[in-house]
């Protein structure tokens, strides 16, 4: 089956948001010699925090010509391997965290390049 | 088309696409005068759905011209679209879907509903000529292209751990889904080359500037006249399969190809490089298998008995007329690609069926500029989702938590729980295709006061002893089943839900109630009253039953069909132990002799306590069930309803025991120590006196005794069916698998060689 809709039980992870979802951020350039990250959602804004549901897919898709590499603010985690210019990430990365919480993250490449990732409940 | 002409435009646009790969979509764009780290929150994805279109309203068509010939463009393209949830509540996604309007698309100030791709609407001997370009942006998706390419291996893979976390590995696994191809599934035509080729995997157009370098303009620039010089040769030969080789096609458009493909393999290594894919297949007289951004397919829908040129020669089938579809069939996508909504209906017309109808209907057409069946709904039936769970959950046991409280719902034309119209004694003919790649669903009955009669399955019309045995009969629509229905509404006025049970096997639907509202028929408006057609006219000969005398024994194949640990988060799906493209081989079904017959047996063995009866489909050739064993069905009564005891348990045909049970009428015992037992209870067999064809039929899931395992060694009884097929006109290779699409992708797929020119054939992977 996928993975999908095995159980009707919710299991030791307590409750979960609803149907898995999946997100894109553009890296944008904004200024010569500096990217920011744009949640690909109608109306959002560089540097706008996404709204992800646990256990949501997040990518990027870089639209500058050079690599970028967004990595956790809080202990350094990379969310994907370095992201070519013009390329997208890998790997996907799985939204795991506490409701309420912000992932920051950083390009590991360029100072001044920051972004964000909210965990909210389900969108239900 | 003038080469001069076109050598210019071929450099210029190897040179786009080149700066294209090198320098992306929108890389000179400075998004300026927003801040750079601000930590305000994006707007909410979430918001009401958009106001839902009646299940009357006509879905975008490419139609045949009446002159023989089908000719349109189909886009595969991507974009935001209002992902319907529930409760009239919608997130946007960015979905890939097929279309008629080329990318990029004009932005809009609201995020539209889903729809199904454009209905193909073709007539029995048609030449259908589609233009496909892959105008997917890849930035959309993370590692969508295939990664073999970009020298990093092989499946999809995310931070939770899959693939490996599944156990999952290439090409069994979900990958590549920015890779486009189509089936035409139900279609009697050309497996090979241009036909219904599911080997094909179309990349993405580069981009540049924000927008595709290939266009359709560029495209018809390079195939010139292909489409013309295609429809006289499979005009004057319904059993043409040219081009059947590279060379056949125009040397403009190869050689745009060739050159696209080299320049995308640029500084890759030699096993990454598309070209190089190629290059054997062309040498080896055989079809290759990569394009980029443009390919034109162009096959034929036979009318039996044809044009042929060969004297003594005659089509062994044809077309057969109905409610047919089209989906994406790249494998390692087709589950994430189908479900994002890359399906559509094909709809091939023919007098003996549509032609009835029409002429039965005509006075009660409400447009007189169109028959009367081009104005009867369609309802493409999908369930909507991104990324499949297992991607997300790798090697949970006890499965995932459940994404939204169970399997995703079911949409009807990209809606949650329409609405039909109809006015008080009205007659509609609903085509409905179940397009969703997990669930089936059974429809039991219709509300109080409906009249309704099936008049087809799969596509292929029931004749009139199928129309009177299944009046008002339940009918499961199993994933990737069509069926046709008459509707007769109740003079009553008022909203009627149309409610069915959702499930993954026939048996469990059968034995739930129904509980999830398809779409809602809403009886208003005045209008002549009507009746359902007193009979059904005859079949075309061609789909006269198989018999018994016809089947070569040496045809006779066994198939077992198997998930392994069902529920571990590490699900293993074969086909007689093994998987598609498995390096001990086994996966390559041959069947040396075209226009011959065989008889299969389809075995089920898995046998978890969710049970899954794997939809069976095999390509090109539909086919007709002689027997069927489903050890967990439920005894129906007379109405198809399931039979429930004082205590309200659904009661079983088959008493599982290892001693004589008591049995009540309908019953059979089913002795786990007894083989002899393991078949179908002869009281409750069908009793139609012709047998129906199908493309797909869900294999029924087997069962394991005793349930538990403390209470002694386990003995898994297996469900199976068989069936009669023809393997005739269209020699070369295709495919069968599971039609839960995610199954297929991580393995539960053979290939079939048929005729001698096909075997020793097989796909690659790069």
């Amino acid at each position: 089956m996928g993975g999908r809709g095995k159980s009707g039980k919710s299991g030791k992870r307590g409750k979960v948001a609803g149907p898995g979802l999946d997100w894109s951020i553009r890296i944008v350039a904004v200024s010569p010699g500096l990217a920011g990250f744009k949640p690909d959602v109608l109306g959002a804004q560089v540097g706008d925090s996404l709204q992800a549901q646990q256990f949501d897919i997040v990518t990027w898709g870089n639209t500058t010509s050079d690599p970028h590499q967004p990595i956790r603010t809080d202990n350094g985690q990379p969310l994907c391997d370095p992201i070519a210019g013009g390329a997208s990430s890998r790997p996907q990365f799985v939204v795991q965290g506490a409701i309420g919480q912000t992932i920051t993250y950083t390009c590991a490449l360029h100072q001044g390049e920051e972004g964000s990732i909210t965990i909210v409940p389900n969108f239900m | 088309m003038t080469s001069t002409g076109t050598v210019g435009t071929v450099a210029a646009t190897l040179l786009a696409a080149c700066v294209a790969i090198l320098l992306p979509l929108g890389m000179a764009t400075l998004d300026t005068g927003a801040p750079v780290h601000a930590q305000q929150l994006a707007p909410s994805p979430v918001a009401d759905c958009p106001p839902t279109p009646d299940l009357s309203a006509p879905l975008t068509e490419i139609v045949s011209d009446g002159k023989g010939r089908v000719r349109g463009t189909i886009v595969l393209g991507d974009g935001r679209q209002a992902f319907p949830l529930r409760n009239n509540r919608c997130v946007q996604q960015l979905l890939r879907f097929y279309q008629t309007t080329e990318m990029p698309f004009n932005p809009t100030p609201a995020v539209p509903l889903p729809a199904p791709g454009p209905t193909l609407r073709a007539r029995v001997g048609d030449v259908v000529q589609l233009l496909f370009l892959n105008q997917i942006n890849v930035l959309d998706y993370g590692e969508s292209i295939d990664v073999w390419e970009s020298g990093r291996g092989d499946c999809d893979s995310t931070s939770a751990g899959y693939p490996g976390a599944a156990n999952d590995t290439y090409p069994n696994c979900f990958h590549g889904s920015t890779s486009g191809n189509i089936h035409y599934h139900g279609t009697h035509t050309n497996p090979n080359g241009v036909g219904d080729n599911v080997f094909l995997q179309i990349r993405p157009s580069p981009w540049s500037n924000g927008k595709p370098v290939i266009t359709e303009a560029v495209a018809r620039q390079y195939l010139g006249t292909f489409f013309d010089d295609c429809e006289k040769r499979l005009r004057a030969d319904n059993l043409s399969t040219w081009p059947t080789v590279w060379s056949d096609l125009p040397s403009t458009y190869t050689t745009w190809q060739e050159q696209l493909l080299i320049a995308d393999g640029q500084g890759k290594p030699e096993p990454q490089q598309l070209w190089r894919g190629n290059q054997d297949p062309i040498k080896n007289g055989k079809f290759p298998e990569y394009f980029i951004g443009a390919f034109p397919f162009c096959f034929v829908v036979p009318k039996f008995p044809g044009t042929l040129p060969t004297p003594g020669a005659r089509l062994g089938m044809g077309q057969a007329p109905g409610t047919h579809w089209y989906h994406a069939h790249k494998h390692g996508s087709t589950a994430i690609n189908v479900s994002n909504g890359m399906s559509g209906a094909f709809i091939i017309e023919g007098d003996g069926y549509d032609g009835f109808f029409d002429k039965t209907y005509a006075r009660f057409r409400q447009n007189t500029k169109t028959t009367w069946t081009r104005q009867q709904p369609t309802l493409v039936v999908n369930q909507y989702t991104a990324t499949p769970n297992l991607e997300r959950f790798p090697g949970v046991k006890g499965g995932p938590p459940p994404p939204g409280g169970g399997p995703p719902p079911l949409a009807v034309n990209g809606s949650l729980q329409p609405t039909l119209t109809m006015y008080p004694g009205q007659v509609k003919l609903l085509r409905i295709v179940n397009s969703s790649t997990v669930s089936g669903f059974y429809i039991s009955q219709l509300p109080a006061g409906f009249v309704w009669k099936q008049t087809a399955q799969d596509g292929v019309q029931f004749d009139n002893n199928n129309y009177v045995a299944r009046a008002q009969r339940p009918v499961f629509v199993g994933p990737a089943n069509r069926v046709d229905i008459l509707v007769k509404a109740p003079l009553q006025t008022n909203v009627y839900p149309f409610t069915v049970s959702q499930g993954t096997s026939v048996s469990g639907a059968q034995s739930a109630p129904p509980s999830v509202v398809l779409f809602n028929i809403s009886v208003m408006g005045t209008g002549q009253a009507m009746t359902l057609v007193p009979a059904m006219p005859p079949r075309p000969a061609f789909l006269n039953d198989i018999t018994p005398k016809e089947v070569s024994p040496e045809n006779a194949r066994t198939l077992t069909f198997k998930t392994a640990g069902q529920g571990s988060g590490q699900s293993h799906h074969t086909i007689n132990g093994v998987q598609w493209d498995d390096p001990k081989g086994g996966y390559i079904i041959d069947i040396p002799q075209l226009n011959s017959v065989g008889e299969w047996t389809v075995f089920n063995e898995t046998a978890g306590n969710n049970p899954i009866d794997h939809p069976f489909h095999i390509h090109i050739n539909p086919f007709q069930i002689t027997e069927v064993f489903d050890p967990r069905a439920p005894l129906l009564g007379k109405t198809g309803v399931a039979v429930r005891d004082a205590k309200g348990q659904v009661v079983p045909v088959y008493m599982v025991a290892t001693t004589q049970p008591t049995l009540q009428p309908g019953q059979c015992w089913l002795n786990p120590n007894d083989k002899n037992t393991w078949k179908p209870c002869a009281a409750a067999a069908p009793s139609a006196k012709t047998n129906i064809w199908w493309d797909v039929f869900p294999i029924p899931a087997g069962i394991v005794y005793p349930v538990n395992p403390n209470q002694g060694p386990q003995v898994t009884i297996p469900g199976y069916f068989k069936f009669r097929t023809r393997f005739v006109d269209y020699g070369g290779s295709y495919v069968f698998h599971c039609h839960i699409l995610a199954h297929e992708d991580r393995g539960m797929m053979f290939q079939v060689n048929v005729g001698p020119g096909a075997i020793g054939s097989r796909m690659q992977h790069r």
